[in-house]
């Protein structure tokens, strides 16, 4: 009876020991605001302080690169006096509250420069213009400057390019000064391929060697003329309607046509179309080639062109909603044209919404639809994926192989025979491929590990090219302090860019100043702001502005506090 | 009832047990004092670059990471988690599962039926599948992790204890209390709990034990607590980092803690176990 | 008879657990922040089309209807389709399961068939320093972590000695005509070593321990002096004798052990790239992939109690000392 008290007398003081321990360190780990000594503090109202940031961080299974660049975004603005609670997130749950929702203090993604984002249409309208800070909006910021709407809707609407070039140049210099929402920087994006079976790589921008071209030019040394391709991750689902990730959707490229494609330089060149006629600012003109047939044989028609867009705006498909949304009919005006007709004027019409959406067969998905109705064609797995592209689909083992073969009859003929895609699940298995031959190019991104691993096979050779998207920081402007814009400043100065790079991407990457990449050179302008990494600078920003420290360094607003949430002039 | 404390001094494997254990309590309790970093900041080197995969040497006495942390400091304070997951969830899983099994095994009839459904319920429920989803709706932390693993591990004990006290319910003693008019109470605590402590133990050691693997997994699968270092998190980094081919010492310390603070457990179970039967005693 | 009502009543137990799990995890995953669609925001799926989406999965729907509608298309052996598949579930499920199934069973196989031989050769070398080493080392394995077993043997045999491949089921390239063809190819095989062995080591000591165990009984019974008494050789004893009966308690804990293996497949699953059912919920979860998660943890939970009442159902028709109750 006796011992076994002792027993557990002994466990329990175990216990609380240990947990009192545990708690401290809870404790000490999240710093908590110090709200019992105001005393001691040298007279500042502990209510003048400034509110802790609540900075959401990616899981560190999700991106290394995000967590770790976000822990120390973190420490660098702990040591100007901002109290930050570091927390990380999964993806699922930061994108619905932060990315959709706007629920957030400060949170970082990174956002992916796909060839529909060379016309900047995303970075500076969608992203910034007031009429999408709403939820759902993708103006995550809340930035909203009238100066800016203003170039905004310009730059949106006029279809002169000069007109809409002089206003991207101007409102990248109004979102380096206000920083709602600043980007941070970009990696050098590293693509390996086997040069001694293939040569004239094409890589595109904003895609590397998964680009279209790439698979067009692409040519086999020797008779071996299958194109090997290994990735990460798997296809997932190949109804062009319904489908969600990028992976899914360069592929189904290769396999259905849109009307016109995104060079290697993200610039409209014609595809199924021969003739783009601007009748007006809203009517547009197009000729289509009538040389094309869908792999089943069927000649590929204005009718099935009609039918598409028609087609995706009756069923809904959440895929083209965002790229249809701006037509308001399309007609069959001749053997080979239809004409667009537009709500209003759209400038990034030809290079976001016709390059993106794809020419579904009539005769197949219009008895798809019979069968299934609007929700099942939406569900529906099209397999075997018929379109017209230069590649077939042959067959597709999930989480084995995916094969594309060569399409014989098409007007432009690729110079390999097929394709046959496998995904590893992990790059570490991607590298062992590469180096043991099993695959023969990847568009995953070599990190400095994978490199060391693929240089003990000589004929593994890189490519190398800039990512056209960036790391940006969601600063939430409907929240203190990110409401006012001299800590926004401070805190985009307080961003240890550089050693980010250095640490976390063992140098491989880059300092960004603008959502627009500098080999975007039409759109690009170079000589923005830079809030690059300055303590000094940016505790100056903070003082001139008014903010005060107490002696323990922490940051109070200035006294009889103003908001100013846009530069003034 | 035998003294249960004096069998324990005389289990070799137990004494074994219970000393890895407290080795490791120790390095919890002065983790602080015996680390000579912080685990989880950047080292450079004097003229800057980071000391990233550097092998064991005096001054990183097992190496560092490929982000050019401290592993020996990682794996002492990562002992704390390792310890504190334990404990806590052990003498909670035991606490609940024995009294469960108590009042089950006592009032019998409908509540025997419903706390005894529970449990067959429970016992359908697949342990890291659940935990996985839990932790994924409470957001990761230790103390989520520590839900879980009670929430799921609870229904082990329930049901040997609930056995002990039906054998037990029909003693002379027993009935002798209940005749000289004893609240349930007080049966229930006074003279049946004192009983199946040792069965209790068995499950604390136990549980102890599955717990900590339990945490390691959770981590190693990403989930952990990400501001905390645990030794699951370090094997799940090293993973991550494709490093691990290269770093043994990277991959090896966190392994050989996990097994020796897990069979610490197991060998206190053991212990306890030969206590409580008499009969594997002899053996 | 008593069998088959004991059975009977076992189902009924076995029906409501199934239900009372499905309609938790259904719980959990309303409760879980985030939605399966707003991950796609920044690949372009703006917020007309996310709701587009979000209809399209039914997720528009309140709680309760959803839950009604889950419920009836599961009595008709419905799961849905994935999100992320665009397939039904049961169709990428049962082939993850099967995967998962070949690699556990393979797995018990081999720790079942070592621990009971290792088991009763320490039986029979009873107090000696042989049995004292061998248990402490069964110990030690079942101690280890899985999956840094795992890594360990990953670094060894795939990465240094390079006789093994890294990960994965099967080779680039492989063209199988089926899934028998599959299972015996050479290639399988090969990717089939490591996690198994991983997987063995680590359920090896329950059998050994317990064959020791149920050795130790055996060994005193008198039919087994009898037989010694009778001249026959110690190994013929042993093997014709001892270890038969010996082994009774050890098969049922295999159904058991199956059960747990099953539940704990996910860690073996993600150090070796298995494409089974364990690493198809970790991705279902962190897409919020609804059905697809739902379904698989129904699929474990169900392999798990079905396990268990096979486990249940031998142990009382073997020992009939044990009352059906």
């Amino acid at each position: 009876m006796k011992s076994y008290r002792q027993i557990l007398v002994l466990l329990l003081v175990a216990m609380m020991l240990l947990s009192s321990v545990g708690c401290t360190q809870f404790v000490a780990s999240t710093e908590e605001p110090a709200s019992g000594d105001e005393a001691v503090t040298n007279q500042l109202d502990p209510a003048d302080q400034v509110p802790a940031i609540e900075f959401w961080i990616q899981t560190q299974a999700a991106d290394p690169i995000r967590y770790e660049a976000g822990l120390m975004v973190a420490e660098s603005w702990k040591e100007l006096g901002f109290e930050v609670d570091a927390q990380t997130r999964e993806w699922a749950s930061m994108s619905a509250e932060g990315m959709k929702a706007h629920e957030h203090d400060a949170f970082m993604v990174k956002w992916g420069g796909k060839p529909e984002r060379v016309d900047p249409y995303h970075w500076l309208y969608s992203m910034h213009h007031s009429s999408a800070a709403d939820e759902g909006g993708y103006n995550i910021a809340g930035y909203i400057n009238p100066v800016y709407d203003a170039l905004a809707e310009e730059f949106a609407t006029n279809l002169d390019l000069e007109a809409r070039q002089s206003a991207a140049m101007e409102m990248q210099e109004l979102l380096a000064r206000d920083v709602p929402q600043p980007p941070m920087f970009k990696l050098e994006l590293k693509n390996a391929y086997n040069q001694a079976k293939f040569t004239n790589v094409t890589p595109g921008v904003g895609l590397g060697v998964y680009s279209f071209w790439n698979f067009m030019n692409i040519t086999p040394k020797t008779d071996d003329k299958i194109l090997n391709l290994g990735q990460v991750n798997d296809i997932n689902l190949l109804n062009p309607l319904a489908t969600k990730t990028g992976q899914d959707i360069y592929m189904l490229k290769n396999i259905y046509d849109p009307l016109v494609r995104l060079d290697v330089k993200g610039e409209a060149v014609l595809w199924l179309a021969t003739e783009l006629n601007e009748i007006d600012d809203t009517t547009i003109e197009i000729t289509i080639r009538d040389d094309v047939k869908f792999h089943d044989g069927e000649p590929l028609t204005v009718e099935d062109v009609k039918f598409t867009f028609d087609f995706a705006k009756e069923v809904n498909s959440p895929t083209y909603k965002g790229h249809v949304k701006s037509i308001e009919s399309v007609e069959i005006t001749g053997e080979n044209t239809v004409t667009f007709k537009l709500f209003e004027p759209y400038a990034p019409f030809i290079s976001n919404t016709l390059s993106q959406c794809l020419i579904l067969p009539k005769h197949i998905w219009s008895k798809a639809y019979e069968e299934k109705g609007a929700e099942g064609v939406l569900t529906w797995d099209n397999l075997p994926a018929i379109g017209s592209g230069p590649f077939v689909f042959d067959y597709w083992r999930p989480n084995e192989e995916f094969a594309l073969k060569t399409n014989k009859e098409y007007f432009q003929k690729p110079k390999i025979d097929a394709i046959i895609r496998t995904p590893y699940a992990q790059a570490i298995g991607l590298v062992q491929g590469l180096v043991a031959g099993e695959v023969e190019l990847t568009s995953a991104n070599m990190l400095p590990l994978d490199l060391e691993a693929v240089a003990k096979n000589p004929d593994i050779a890189i490519v190398e090219l800039p990512d056209e998207g960036s790391y940006i920081i969601h600063y939430n402007m409907r929240t203190a302090p990110f409401d006012d814009v001299y800590a926004r400043r401070a805190l985009t100065m307080a961003i240890p860019r550089q050693k980010i790079i250095d640490v976390v991407l063992d140098g491989g990457g880059l300092s960004t100043f603008s959502l627009i990449s500098e080999t975007n050179e039409f759109w690009f302008n170079p000589d923005v702001e830079q809030l690059d990494f300055n303590l000094d600078a940016a505790r100056k920003e903070l003082e001139n502005a008014g903010y005060r420290w107490d002696d323990k360094g922490r940051l109070y607003y200035p006294e009889n506090f103003q908001v100013t949430p846009i530069m003034p002039e | 009832m035998k003294n249960i404390f004096k069998l324990f001094k005389k289990n070799i494997i137990g004494i074994i047990g219970l000393s890895i254990f407290m080795f490791f309590v120790l390095v919890a309790i002065f983790a602080d004092q015996l680390a000579p970093y912080d685990p989880m900041e950047i080292q450079f080197f004097a003229e800057g670059g980071v000391k990233r995969l550097l092998s064991p040497s005096m001054g990183h006495l097992l190496g560092t990471t490929y982000m050019g942390r401290d592993i020996f400091s990682q794996m002492v304070i990562g002992t704390r988690i390792a310890v504190l997951v334990g404990v806590i969830s052990a003498v909670c899983v035991a606490f609940i599962g024995t009294n469960i099994g108590l009042i089950a095994g006592y009032f019998g009839g409908i509540v025997e039926r419903i706390l005894m459904g529970i449990v067959d319920v429970m016992y359908g429920i697949p342990f890291l599948p659940f935990a996985l989803i839990l932790v994924s709706v409470l957001g990761p932390g230790v103390q989520n992790v520590i839900l879980a693993i009670v929430l799921i591990t609870w229904r082990n004990s329930s049901r040997v204890i609930r056995a002990q006290v039906l054998s037990l319910k029909n003693r002379t003693f027993i009935e002798a209390a209940k005749l000289s008019g004893a609240s349930d109470f007080r049966i229930l605590y006074k003279h049946i709990a004192p009983n199946v402590v040792p069965v209790s133990l068995i499950y604390v050691s136990t549980s102890m034990a599955s717990a900590i693997m339990s945490e390691s997994s959770i981590s190693f699968l990403g989930l952990g607590d990400p501001m905390q270092v645990s030794w699951g998190r370090i094997l799940f980094t090293c993973y991550q980092s494709q490093a691990m081919f290269k770093a043994p010492w990277w991959v090896l310390p966190p392994g050989i803690a996990i097994t020796l603070l897990v069979l610490s457990g197991y060998m206190m179970g053991r212990a306890f176990e030969e206590i409580a039967n008499p009969k594997l005693r002899e053996r | 008879m008593r069998l088959a009502k004991y059975l009977f009543k076992r189902l009924i137990i076995v029906f409501i657990t199934l239900f009372i799990l499905v309609s938790i995890v259904f719980l959990m995953f309303r409760v879980i922040p985030g939605d399966p669609v707003s991950m796609f925001i920044d690949s372009g799926l703006d917020a007309e089309s996310q709701q587009l989406m979000m209809k399209l999965y039914g997720l528009d729907k309140p709680i309760p209807e959803q839950y009604i509608i889950y419920m009836k298309n599961l009595f008709r052996g419905d799961l849905g389709n994935s999100f992320t598949y665009g397939k039904s579930v049961v169709e990428v499920i049962s082939e993850r399961f099967l995967n998962t199934l070949v690699l556990t069973l393979t797995s018990l196989m081999i720790a079942f068939t070592l621990g009971i031989k290792t088991g009763s050769f320490l039986a029979w070398h009873r107090n000696s320093k042989i049995d004292l080493v061998g248990t402490i080392l069964a110990l030690i394995v079942r101690c280890a972590p899985v999956f840094w077993t795992g890594m360990i043997l990953l670094s060894i045999f795939a990465f240094k000695l390079e006789w093994l491949p890294l990960g994965g089921m099967t080779s680039v390239g492989q063209n199988f005509t089926g899934f028998w063809d599959k299972i015996l190819s050479l290639d399988f095989l090969k990717h089939l070593i490591l996690p198994a062995i991983t997987s063995a080591l680590y359920s090896m000591a329950t059998p050994t321990l317990l064959m020791r165990t149920s050795m130790l009984e055996v060994i005193k019974e008198d039919y087994i002096e009898l037989a010694y008494a009778k001249g026959i050789p110690e190994k013929k004893v042993r093997r014709r004798h001892a270890m038969r009966t010996a082994l009774l308690p050890v098969v049922t804990i295999f159904a058991v052990q199956a059960g747990l293996a099953i539940g704990g497949s996910v860690l073996v699953e993600t150090v070796f790239r298995w494409p089974g059912m364990g690493r198809e919920i970790v991705l279902a979860v962190s897409s919020r992939d609804y059905p697809m998660a739902q379904g698989a943890f129904l699929f474990i939970g169900f392999a798990t109690i079905v396990f268990n009442l096979i486990a249940d159902v031998l142990y009382a028709y073997l020992d009939p000392r044990v009352s059906l109750g």
